[in-house]
């Protein structure tokens, strides 16, 4: 799901760690500028540098507690994840920073789901909602809901947002991006967040968001990390559109199995759901 | 559906402005419609006594939206997903009432899901450029059917109503309900001696008796 849509999608990746009296960071600032050279370079109070790849819209922030990336379009993400995660590992080398508090993955992806804002919001109720006739002598018609959730699976904790959007609402959400006049060269000008805008607000689309974390993690853990938490993204989103859909969503277990099919690793279980027949139709 | 009938656009006024080449022109908005598609009528009239000669430019605008927007194919499945799940646990609940005496009273929900959804399949199809869930509409008609004439009290049999839940939740399952999916459900629903087909007997009857004139 996230895949398909990669050029509807922004993502956020951060470690964060202790500060502490007389860390390296210049050592790190210069780590990073080995590893990948910036096109710009942003300085702000309280030692925060801010690397950034207008062309690439990528953008890496080096701050005494965190490290972060930002990129517009999974793509940006995906392809280049070797070069991220060795930007990060150089980091927190010079840092020395073995032990990370948090590390988070961020995606924002608008979704197309081929049907008006008006149809997801009646599927909204009943399946992330209660419905819609237990609701309105409530609040009253015309709901348009937004769907917050904050849970824990499978080792990661995620905060969760799901809504769906008209191309009004889809530009203003996008519009108020944070940091993504950081990312670009000029906010107004930039020819990718005008396309990126445009397909965004083409038509109505399903709003996914989902922050997970894990705390405590061992630098050397931080690739494993960051697929895993991909991987968990694309089969939350995957899951909460099926269920929107009312089709039959399957349990993370069967969805483990088909990503490891997908990636030819043999154990999967087969397809989750049997034919309601084998007989052929009467001639 | 929209409420409103021949909605005047918001900037009605300014359209009112003649245009540079002496043009005015009046635009209309209407958001009731049982088109799907949006369309556009254009009539141009002349003013000829004016100095200098003027037109008037009416357009009158069908927005179409409205009407489409409970009937995206993708919508519409799901709710036939959501719905055939529903009755499918009906079905199944029957069980618990099988030996009852006052059977037919608890098949009547079920019996007026099955109405609601068909309804609700068939209205919404009336909006849409090209037939979406007909074969759903088909099976559900055929469950309906068997329903009818007396063709509850099949349903105190367990095996009737496994059958049923299954075709059911072939419907919540698939993606897409195709026309084998129709024929199956209908051989299926006659191997197991029900009736699917209750309004098809009149045209039996008709085949018999023009065989009888014609005879």
């Amino acid at each position: 799901m996230l895949r398909e849509n990669q050029d509807r999608i922004c993502t956020f990746f951060a470690v964060d760690y202790d500060w502490r009296l007389g860390t390296r960071l210049s050592a790190a600032v210069d780590a990073v500028c080995r590893k990948r050279d910036p096109a710009r370079v942003a300085l702000g109070g309280n030692s925060f540098y801010d690397f950034q790849w207008p062309d690439a819209r990528q953008r890496v922030l080096v701050t005494p507690k965190r490290v972060g990336i930002e990129t517009l379009g999974l793509g940006a993400w995906l392809d280049n994840l070797d070069l991220h995660l060795s930007v990060v590992d150089a980091a927190l080398e010079a840092l020395e920073v073995t032990l990370l508090n948090r590390v988070g993955f961020k995606v924002i992806a608008f979704l197309p789901l081929e049907m008006t804002q008006a149809e997801s919001i009646d599927l909204m109720f009943g399946t992330f909602l209660v419905e819609r006739d237990l609701l309105w002598p409530i609040l009253g018609q015309g709901i348009d809901p937004l769907v917050h959730v904050e849970a824990e699976l499978t080792g990661f904790k995620y905060a969760l947002d799901l809504t769906t959007l008209n191309a009004e609402q889809a530009s203003q959400w996008f519009l108020r991006l944070p940091n993504l006049d950081k990312m670009v060269d000029k906010r107004l000008l930039d020819q990718g967040v005008k396309q990126f805008h445009d397909r965004v607000t083409q038509d109505d689309s399903f709003l996914f968001d989902v922050d997970l974390c894990q705390t405590n993690v061992p630098s050397a853990k931080l690739r494993e990390f960051a697929t895993s938490a991909f991987d968990f993204a694309e089969m939350l989103a995957e899951n909460c559109i099926r269920h929107l859909r009312s089709q039959p969503t399957s349990k993370f277990g069967q969805l483990v199995d088909v990503l490891l099919e997908e990636r030819g690793i043999t154990g999967a279980t087969g397809p989750a759901f049997p034919p309601f027949s084998t007989r052929t139709p009467r001639k | 559906m929209a409420a409103h009938l021949g909605t005047i656009g918001p900037d009605y006024l300014s359209s009112l402005a003649p245009a540079r080449d002496g043009t005015q022109t009046v635009e209309l908005f209407h958001e009731w419609s049982p088109m799907p598609s949006d369309s556009t009528v254009e009539k141009v009239l002349d003013v000829d006594p004016l100095m200098p000669p003027s037109q008037i430019r009416f357009r009158s605008h069908l927005v179409a939206e409205a009407a489409r927007r409970l009937s995206s194919p993708d919508y519409l499945a799901s709710m036939r997903r959501r719905r055939s799940a529903k009755i499918a646990d009906l079905v199944r609940g029957l069980a618990k009432h099988c030996e009852s005496p006052d059977f037919p009273v608890w098949t009547h929900e079920a019996l007026q899901e099955l109405r609601s959804l068909i309804q609700f399949l068939s209205d919404a199809e009336q909006f849409s450029d090209c037939p979406q869930e007909g074969n759903s509409c088909e099976i559900l008609r055929q469950i309906r059917d068997t329903l009818l004439n007396f063709g509850w009290e099949h349903y105190r049999r367990g095996q009737v109503r496994d059958c049923v839940a299954a075709i059911l939740t072939h419907m919540v399952q698939a993606d897409e309900v195709t026309p084998p999916d129709a024929e199956l459900a209908m051989d299926q629903l006659l191997d197991l001696g029900l009736n699917p087909a209750v309004g098809l007997q009149v045209s039996y009857a008709e085949e018999d008796r023009e065989a009888h004139v014609s005879g």
